[in-house]
C-alpha cells in the first residue's frame, strides 16, 4: 500500500490524493459504511450514499492534523469512528480525549482510591491492556471473565468456584489465561513493586508480552533480533518471581481481585510459558494455594 | 443501547477511545463475541483496503455482488440476514496457528449469504462442498469464467486477487452480471494471495 500514501499533508497535496484516487478512496468509504453501519453513522453523515462524500469533504478541510490521523495510508478513509468525531467536533465519535477528558492511566497508577468503583478501575486496565497487548487477548479475557462480569456489575455473591466451560480447546484455554495474567499485571501493579520493578527481566518481559504484534498466536511481540536463549530463560524465571508475588500477597486481595484472578490460576497458564517440570510443580503449589484460599469478604 | 460497530471498531485497532465505552463494554453481556466479532470486521475491512489498492476493478466487482447480496436478502426475504460475523472465514482460518503447508488442500464448506476476503498462500488447493452448489464463477483482473462443483481452485501468486461466487442455482449459462440478479442463494470467497 506504500504507493497510496499521501506524501504531501498540505490542501493542495490532500487534494491532489483525492483526485487520483477518488474511485478507490469512494469504494474504501463504502465498504467501511457498509461494514460499520449503524443508527450514529446515519445521523452523523445522512444517507449511506452521501457518506463516501461527506468523508472526503472531512479530508479536505484546510485545518486537518496529519499527525492525529489513526493512521497515514489510504486505510485512513475506513476510520469511521475518526471522521465521525472529526464531523460532529468530538461530541459523538468514541475515539480521543478532546471532549471526554479521562484520568490519565499514569496518574491513577500507584494510587489506591477507593472511591473508584470497581468497573470503573477494571475499564482503566483494560483499556491500558488493549493499548499494550494484541486485540485477540482483550477477547480472551473478556471470555475469561464473564462470570466475573455478572458479579461486579450485579454486586451479586457467588462463590468464586472456577466454574468457567471449557469447551474450547487446549490452545484456547492457554490463551485465556495468559490474557488473565496480563490483565492482572496491570490491575496489581505489579510492575511498581520495587523487588518486581528491580528485577533484571522485567524489560525484556514487558517488551515482549506488552507490546502490540499482529494479533496472532503466540500474541507475543517479536522483536528483530530472535529472542536468545538466556533471554528466554530470563522471561521464565521473571514470570515464576511474578507468580511468587502473587502468592506473598493471597491474604491482601479483595473479592473483585481474587475474581480477576481465578481465570489464571490454571495449569494452562505454565503450558503456555513452557515451564520446565520442576517449575511446573513449584508454579502449580502456588497457583493451587491461590485458588483454593477462600476469601473472607 | 449496545456499543456502536464504528466505537468498538476503533477499539479493537488499540486506539484511544474513552473510558465509559469499557466500562459499556465490560456490561455487555456478550462481550466477548462482539469484540471478537468486531476483530473479524476491521480484519475484512483492511483486507478490503488491500484489494481496492491491489486491483480496484475486482474490489469493484466485489462490490457490486455484496451489494446484490444485501438487496437481494431485503427484498426476498428468504435469504437469511447474514450475521455478525462471518462463519466462511471461520471455516477457512480454523486450523490453528495459520501454518498452513504448501500444496495442502482445504474443503470449504459454503454457508449461503456469506460473504468474506481470505489472505492464502499460493498453493493452497481449495475445494468446495454444500450439497445444493449447483455452479460457481470465478473472476480476476486477466480472466472470468464458470466451474461445476467439483472443480477445484489453486491459490496462485501470479494469479492475483480472485472473487469466487457460488450459487445454488443453475446460472452458468447467464453472464455474472445477469447471474447475480436472479433469485438465488450465493456465497462470496475473495482470496488475496500471500506474497
Amino acid at each position: 500500500m506504500d504507493d497510496l500514501t499521501p506524501d504531501d499533508w498540505t490542501l493542495e497535496g490532500r487534494n491532489k490524493f483525492v483526485e487520483e484516487h477518488r474511485d478507490r478512496i469512494v469504494l474504501i468509504i463504502e465498504h467501511a459504511a457498509e461494514s460499520l453501519d449503524d443508527e450514529k453513522v446515519s445521523k452523523v453523515f445522512g444517507a449511506m450514499e452521501k457518506v463516501p462524500e461527506a468523508v472526503i469533504n472531512r479530508f479536505l478541510v484546510p485545518e486537518l492534523d496529519s499527525s492525529k490521523l489513526p493512521c497515514a495510508d489510504i486505510n485512513v478513509f475506513s476510520q469511521l469512528d475518526f471522521w465521525i468525531k472529526h464531523k460532529t467536533g468530538g461530541r459523538t465519535g468514541a475515539a480521543g480525549q478532546s471532549c471526554f477528558p479521562s484520568p490519565d492511566i499514569d496518574e491513577l497508577e500507584g494510587s489506591v482510591d477507593l472511591a473508584i468503583n470497581p468497573i470503573e478501575k477494571i475499564a482503566t486496565t483494560l483499556k491500558q491492556l488493549n493499548s499494550k497487548v494484541d486485540a485477540d487477548l482483550v477477547g480472551f479475557w473478556l471470555e475469561a471473565n464473564k462470570k466475573l462480569k455478572q458479579y461486579a456489575v450485579d454486586q451479586f455473591w457467588d462463590s468464586a468456584e472456577d466454574t468457567f466451560r471449557n469447551t474450547s480447546n487446549a490452545q484456547r484455554t492457554r490463551y485465556k489465561a495468559d490474557a488473565c495474567f496480563r490483565f492482572n499485571y496491570l490491575h496489581l501493579e505489579l510492575g511498581n513493586i520495587p523487588e518486581v520493578r528491580d528485577h533484571s527481566a522485567r524489560v525484556n518481559y514487558e517488551s515482549k508480552y506488552f507490546q502490540k504484534g499482529n494479533n496472532s498466536p503466540q500474541y507475543v511481540y517479536r522483536g528483530v533480533e530472535p529472542e536468545s536463549h538466556q533471554t528466554k530463560h530470563e522471561i521464565r524465571t521473571f514470570i515464576m518471581r511474578l507468580i511468587e508475588q502473587l502468592y506473598s500477597m493471597n491474604e491482601d486481595f479483595d473479592a473483585i481481585e481474587r475474581k480477576l484472578l481465578i481465570p489464571t490460576l490454571k495449569k494452562a497458564l505454565l503450558d503456555v510459558y513452557e515451564f520446565d517440570a520442576g517449575m511446573r510443580e513449584k508454579g502449580w503449589g502456588l497457583l493451587s494455594t491461590l485458588k483454593n484460599n477462600k476469601v473472607a469478604v | 443501547m449496545s456499543i456502536e460497530k464504528h466505537v468498538l471498531d476503533a477499539m479493537v485497532q488499540g486506539q484511544d477511545v474513552d473510558r465509559k465505552y469499557w466500562e459499556q463494554l465490560f456490561s455487555e453481556p456478550d462481550a466477548d463475541e462482539l469484540w471478537f466479532a468486531a476483530i473479524e470486521r476491521r480484519r475484512q475491512i483492511d483486507r478490503f483496503t488491500k484489494l481496492v489498492s491491489m486491483a480496484p476493478r475486482i474490489a469493484s466487482g466485489l462490490q457490486s455482488a455484496r451489494r446484490l447480496m444485501r438487496k437481494l436478502a431485503e427484498t426476498v426475504g428468504r435469504i437469511a440476514v447474514t450475521g455478525e460475523t462471518d462463519s466462511l472465514s471461520y471455516s477457512l482460518s480454523a486450523s490453528g496457528d495459520g501454518d498452513i503447508p504448501d500444496d495442502a488442500s482445504r474443503e470449504i464448506n459454503i454457508l449461503w449469504n456469506h460473504e468474506c476476503i481470505e489472505e492464502l498462500p499460493p498453493g493452497l488447493r481449495l475445494s468446495f462442498s454444500s450439497e445444493s452448489l449447483k455452479c460457481w464463477h470465478y473472476q480476476m483482473v486477466q480472466n472470468e469464467g464458470w466451474l461445476t462443483p467439483e472443480d477445484t481452485w489453486e491459490v496462485v501468486a501470479e494469479d492475483g486477487p480472485v472473487i469466487l461466487i457460488f450459487f445454488d442455482k443453475e446460472v452458468s449459462s447467464l453472464g455474472i452480471t445477469d447471474a447475480l440478479a436472479t433469485k438465488s442463494n450465493r456465497a462470496v470467497l475473495t482470496i488475496i494471495p500471500l506474497e
